[in-house]
Order: C-alpha cells, then structure tokens, then sequence
C-alpha cells in the first residue's frame, strides 16, 4: 500500500473496521520515522527529516489475539507536502456516499450472505444489488493492491446497484469493503480469473481473512448476477494455462507409501538441511519465520525473493487416510505446477509422489519416496 | 457405593464436521474425588519432609526488609508448629554444599526436640548442592511412619556442587514410590523454571516466595493442605485414537504445565502417561488436550481414552481403576455448531505459558523489542479472558524491558509464575458453556 506522509505533520491512516481487534506487528524498522497505534488509527511521525524516505518499506502482519495470522502487506511512503488535500479529494472519490432512499426489489437474483466471494471472469462486468444500504454507506476497495475505484466500480440507481467492471482489473484477488454508519462492515472478495475452467467452486467460505459474526438485525443482503461482457477481451488469453480446481474429493484419496519426504529445492538446487519426512504425528508447516511468530518447519525466509509471496504460514502438509495432503493455509495462491493447479487460500489436495509445489520464482519443493 | 473418582470430559466444539481433511479439536478433562463417596472430610496424618537450603547466601537480605532469607525461613518453620497434629512427624534436612538430617521423623507433639533442629538452621553454611539434598531425603523416607510424605523442597540459589541430573532422577524415584514435592525459591538467585522440574515429577505445586507475608504462611497452607489427601498414587494414561496428528497436551489446573513434549508411544497409540500425584478430597486437576483430524462419514468418533490408577490410603484400597472414552460427534450440518467458551478460553490461558518461553527465549538472545511485542499480545489476551492479574504483571514487565532491554532472573521467575497459575475458577465450577457461532469465536 502506497503511504504519503507528510513532513511537519501527524498522519493518521485509519485502520479498517475489520482489523480493528487485530493486532499489527512491523516486521522491520525504518529509523526515521516513528510509528504508534492509537485505537483505531496508526499515527506516523517523521522523526529525521533529512533520510529520504520515497520508496523505504515498511513490511506488516495483522494478528489476532492467538497470534493466526489475518493478513499482511508493505507501506511504501513517499513524501507530499500537501497530502492532506490530496487524500481528502481521494477519500471524497473512492468512499462513495451509497444513498437509502428507495428500495429495490430483484426476484431472479440470488441472496448471499456474508462473508462472500465472487469469482469474475477478466472482461465481465458483474453487478451487485444491495439491500439495507443507507446515506451513511461507503464502499471502497481495501485490497493490497488498490484498483482505481472510477475505472471498477460504478454505482448506479443512487448507491443500490454497483457494476464491477473487471476489463481494469489484473488477474487476482480484491477486496471490495462496504461500511454501514461507519461501524458494520463487510467484505466482497473477488477474484478475477482468465477463464470459465479455473473457478474454484466450493471456495466460498474460506476467502475471509476475518470473519464477523453477522446477527439479524445488522444482516445486509447483497444480491449478484453476472453479466457476461462477450465483447471484451480477455488479455491475459495464451498464458499459463491453469486448468484444474485444488479441492477434491476424499474418494479420490492417493494411498501412498510409509516414508515420504519433502524435498526443498532453490534455483533447481536441492537444500538438504530444509528436507522433511513426512510424519503420521505432526503436520508440517511450510512459510516464512518472523520474530515473534509460531513455528515454521520448513523457514522459506531467506529463499524468498522480492515480489515473492509467502505468508508466515502458508503450507500445511499432513498425512491423512494413507495419503498426504496438501493444504493452502496461507493468504496467497500456491502452484502445483506439475499437474497445473492453482491453490488459493483454504484450498486442499491430496498429493502424489513427484508433485511439484512452486512458491514464487525460485522455489520448489517436492513429494518424494526418499 | 459411588463412584470414588469422577472423572469428565468438554469438547470445545460439540460436533464436527463431517469428510473433512483438517478439523482442530480440543478439550478439558477433569478429575476429582467424588464428594458423595468420601461422606466424612479426610484428616490424614502426615510425614513432613522439608529439605531447606542453609547456604550462605541465604544470610543476604530478603528484598527491602530488615531480615535475612534465613530469619524469613526459621519464622515460616516455626509457624508449621501451629498446624501439626500429634501423630504428623516432622524430618527437617539442611543443604549446602553437604546435606545433614536435624531432624528424623520426630512426632509433631515433640515440639521442644523440634524446636531445637530448626535452630540448628541458624548455623549452617556453604554453597548449594541439590544432589546432596535428595539423596539425604530418599535415606530419610525410608523411615516412614505414616501413609502419606509429603516434601517440601525450599531454596535461594542455583546449585552449583554436585549432579543436578542425579538429583533429578532420585526426584523422580521419589515421585514414583508415590512421595508428593512442592518445590520453591526464595529471593531472586533461584531458577523457578528449574524449581518446576523438581514439582512436576511427582505434579506438586510451585511457589515463588516474593513477600515476607507469604514467606511466613508457604508451610502452613501446604500442611494444612495435605492433611485433606484422599487419592494417592494417581496416575493417568491418555491415549489418542490412530488418526488425531499434531497432539498436544497441557496441565491447566492447579498449576499450568506444558506437557506435548511427554506424548510419547504407550503400546501401538500415541499417548501421555503421567503422575498426577495426590488428590485432595476438595480439588481437582484438569488438563486440557487439542489435536487435529480429518473425519469420516461416520456420526461419531472415538477420539481418546483416559485410564486412571490410584489408591484411597483412607478405606485401604489400593490400585482402583476409572476408565473414560472421549467421543466426538460428527454432522453434515455444522451451521448451528456450539462452542464451549470455556475451553477456548483456558486453550487461549495455556497460550500464555508457551508466550512466555518464547519472551524467556527471545531475552536470552538480545531481542527486547521482539519480547515486548510478545509480551504485548499477552497482556491482549490475558486481558480477553480476565485474566488481570496476569496483564498487570506483563505490563510491568514490558516497561522494565523499554527502560533495560533485559530481563533478570528475578524478572523471569516472576513472569514464568504469574504464567503458570492455573484459572482461579476451574472448569467444573464454570457454568458458561455459551452458545457462539463458529465464526465469532474466531474473531
């Protein structure tokens, strides 16, 4: 997430709703800045005026209180003078204003509840109808990467129907939050996919990095059709082809051998010291160590690469029902490569001898009889 | 007749889900006399076994008082004198860099013979050696005169002469043979983290002497306490069912102990066999478990079997059984699922036990900004489950390390005791099974 800081000033970034209970741990310092948690706010300093800070990262994970990790992410700052302008006018277009004032009524679609994902083919403008909606409603996107709201997110019918316009966005995964008076809120997370085969089905209650308890009285309904935008190209057509779902059957089981192991690989090299057997006792976590975190049995900290994605704790691999499986317990995608399929958070499969696992440019890690 | 010993288990969750890979589980199992069986309260007469440290260096002060760790401990000997009946004996063994009896087994009414051995304190001297101090103890055992030996193992320092691998091991004969330690330090030169280990053996309790006011009651409330003993020799086999992975198995009353690293083979299971020492007709010990699975398509599962062993030195009966099978319900429709508050709340307690290994680990490798940001998660969650005293002691403790970057030893026994108290109210007196939904207890 790109942060202007202001020079003489305090600045304040507020902290979604949604994180509100977590905790946020800085897995670097950058000396020239102070930085503090006030309720609901992170409040910034600059404390050596003479560093340049444009471009200096600042790595974060959120925590609850049993230390699961949420999420994580980068504050990359730069400074402007006369940033507080600037963020309000950004504020006043993304936070759009989502008026109450009449009710609309749409018997063909679908009630969903909470929390929810959407899974929208790259090119398709999906449009989402939202119910229990009032003047005090803002709707932004929270995600990492942060799309440019004009250009995805169009709201019609005073505030009731919003249309996602994808042909804007990169293949991946957003997060689009919706905030009722400024307390409930809720997440759509959309993922935006190349094409109609690589959807994962019966993914949707695993996308939520947090989940909230939703009663009667504050239950929004939300209701989505798709609409399919033929016209658009899809430009990420020719890449990768990813053609499988990751979760399977329990009947389509692989029954494998006692002694399996797995085997770490970097830049094709193997690192011996990082292999692991393959207990019937204990699962094996495979991410990345930080400080103050849980344990990691395979540590890919110093294997990871800039642009590499890998949460603390991404992997989970365990034997079950004779066989081993392979479980995405992180926050970002993960790749099978040999049998081409894509695992997103939450997603499971039971492996075969010589699977490949990929974590991002270099590494590889695989399921092997020795 | 009832039953002797109850014996019960809460799940966290009351059903699962069914044909699913990876389900985490947990529960409290917690065991006790049954008060209907022993109709008439329990006065046993008891063989007190105080092993004392007299080294020199418990002629130094005790914190800002006026008087000396020695003064502190002939006052609290003297008090025992209060609360010992006739029939209780009394065997007192100092250690230094020796061991010597002062006094063998002498019946609690001979108060002037007493008396006399706990002066005898006053003059000894020399460095510490723990070998020494239970080898003397295992010869004076042997000259029991009741059913029931207590031990009451005080020291101010690390010992530094002799074996303290031998003398773990002779603790451990000890517990065997059915003798109960409390282990404790005074001042701030001991290990209470290496005190644990003398207590855990024979599952004791461990007391960590910081005030002159508790200093002068530690003996008589452990006195007081053991003459309630009405289940000796108890000793537990949990054994987990084939396909539960990643166990792990924790005490969380009276006293919190990590006990995973103990889960070892018992037969063709994976299981933990452990002494759970004395039962006071009035308490009880739980212990909470957590493992994960992947389920069937069955309706229930068969996740653990408890089997217990123990005498009742009281009616003369010797090597009693219970037996208790840990069954989980499985369902498709986990949509109305309840959670027992209560255990994810002593599962988030025992979390505090682990954090602090972590603070002790990260202090010891220079890493105080890491420590006060363990530490700050756990004054979040002990503050989340009401645990206050605890969050004021971690508070404490986080401004200590902003102003020295370092935690003494003294700091450490203080967070590693204030992180072992077992809940103030323990599971069976606990009526708050609260119906959440899974998702909000994740929050």
């Amino acid at each position: 997430m790109q942060v202007k800081i202001k020079l003489n000033e305090r600045n304040i970034i507020k902290i979604p709703e949604l994180y509100k209970e977590a905790s946020i741990r800085y897995l670097n310092e950058i000396d020239a800045i102070s930085i503090e948690r006030e309720d609901d706010s992170i409040i910034i300093e600059i404390k050596d005026k003479d560093v340049d800070l444009n471009d200096k990262v600042l790595k974060y994970e959120i925590v609850d209180l049993d230390d699961n990790f949420i999420d994580d992410g980068e504050l990359n700052f730069s400074i402007l003078n006369d940033f507080a302008k600037n963020y309000d006018e950004k504020l006043d277009k993304e936070e759009k204003i989502i008026d109450d004032s009449e009710k609309i009524e749409d018997s063909d679609m679908k009630t969903l509840s909470f929390p929810q994902k959407l899974e929208i083919k790259k090119g398709d403008i999906e449009s989402v109808i939202l119910k229990g909606i009032n003047k005090n409603s803002k709707i932004m996107w929270v995600s990492d990467d942060i799309p440019d709201f004009e250009n995805t997110v169009k709201i019609k019918e005073d505030g009731k129907l919003i249309l996602i316009e994808t042909k804007n966005l990169s293949i991946g995964i957003y997060n689009l939050e919706f905030r009722i008076n400024n307390k409930d809120v809720y997440n759509i997370f959309i993922r935006v996919f190349e094409d109609n085969n690589q959807k994962s089905g019966e993914s949707t209650k695993k996308t939520a990095p947090i989940k909230k308890k939703l009663s009667k009285k504050d239950n929004l309904d939300i209701n989505i059709k798709v609409r399919d935008n033929g016209d658009e190209k899809n430009d990420l057509e020719g890449k990768t082809e990813i053609k499988k779902k990751a979760n399977e059957n329990l009947e389509k089981i692989k029954l494998l051998s006692d002694d399996l192991f797995l085997r770490v690989w970097n830049k094709n090299k193997e690192l011996k010291d990082l292999s692991r057997k393959i207990k019937y006792t204990e699962s094996i976590l495979i991410g990345k160590q930080s400080p103050t975190a849980k344990r990691v049995d395979i540590d890919l900290t110093y294997l990871l690469e800039d642009g590499d994605k890998c949460s603390r704790n991404q992997l989970k691999v365990f034997r079950s029902n004779g066989g081993v499986v392979l479980k995405n317990i992180g926050k970002h995608r993960v790749l099978l490569k040999n049998r081409k399929v894509e695992m997103f958070p939450g997603e499971h499969i039971y492996m075969d001898i010589e699977d490949e696992i990929v974590i991002g440019k270099n590494i590889k890690i695989t399921l092997t009889e020795k | 007749m009832s039953e002797s010993l109850i014996v019960e288990y809460r799940l966290e969750r009351d059903y699962i889900k069914k044909n699913s890979v990876d389900e985490e589980i947990s529960g409290v199992l917690s065991i006790y006399p049954n008060k209907n069986f022993f109709k008439n309260k329990i006065e046993t007469n008891n063989d007190l076994v105080f092993i004392l440290d007299t080294s020199g260096s418990m002629d130094d002060k005790f914190y800002n008082t006026r008087k000396t760790k020695r003064d502190i401990l002939i006052e609290a000997m003297e008090n025992v004198l209060k609360v010992i009946n006739s029939k209780d004996t009394v065997t007192i063994i100092s250690f230094n860099s020796n061991a010597v009896i002062h006094a063998n087994h002498l019946p609690g009414g001979a108060v002037g013979k007493i008396k006399e051995a706990i002066k005898k304190l006053r003059n000894d001297n020399g460095a510490t050696n723990f070998e020494a101090a239970m080898k003397t103890a295992k010869i004076a055992v042997k000259n029991a005169k009741n059913i029931n030996t207590k031990i009451i193992f005080l020291t101010d320092g690390e010992s530094v002469t002799g074996s303290n691998k031998n003398a773990l091991v002779i603790a451990d004969q000890l517990a065997k043979s059915g003798i109960t330690m409390d282990a404790m330090g005074i001042g701030g030169d001991f290990n209470f983290d290496y005190m644990r280990q003398y207590s855990e053996l024979s599952n004791g309790l461990t007391e960590n002497i910081t005030d002159i006011k508790k200093a002068r009651i530690v003996f008589t409330k452990i006195v007081k306490n053991v003459r309630k003993v009405a289940m000796k020799r108890v000793f537990l086999n949990f054994i987990f069912n084939k396909s539960l992975r990643d166990l792990a198995f924790y005490q969380i009353s009276p006293e919190q102990r990590i006990l995973t690293s103990k889960i070892s083979k018992i037969g063709k299971d994976m299981g933990i066999g452990l002494n759970v020492g004395d039962l006071e007709w009035d308490s009880q010990k739980e212990f909470l478990f957590t493992a994960n699975l992947t389920t069937n398509s069955e309706d229930s599962i068969k996740i653990s079997e408890a089997l217990l062993n123990y005498d009742i030195p009281d009616k003369n009966l010797d090597n009693q059984e219970e037996e208790l099978q840990v069954y989980l319900n499985l369902s498709n429709n986990i949509k109305d699922e309840v959670f027992d508050s209560a255990v994810s709340n002593y599962k988030k307690e025992t979390s505090l036990l682990v954090n602090y290994e972590e603070v002790k680990d990260l202090n010891q490798k220079n890493k105080p900004i890491e420590a006060i940001k363990k530490l700050e998660k756990m004054v979040a969650v002990a503050k989340k489950i009401g645990a206050t005293d605890k969050a004021k002691t971690y508070i404490v403790f986080i401004e200590k390390l902003k102003k020295t970057n370092r935690l003494t030893q003294e700091d450490l026994n203080n967070l590693s005791y204030e992180s072992s108290r077992g809940s103030k109210i323990s599971m069976r007196e606990r009526n708050s099974i609260v119906s959440e939904n899974k998702d909000d207890s994740l929050m």
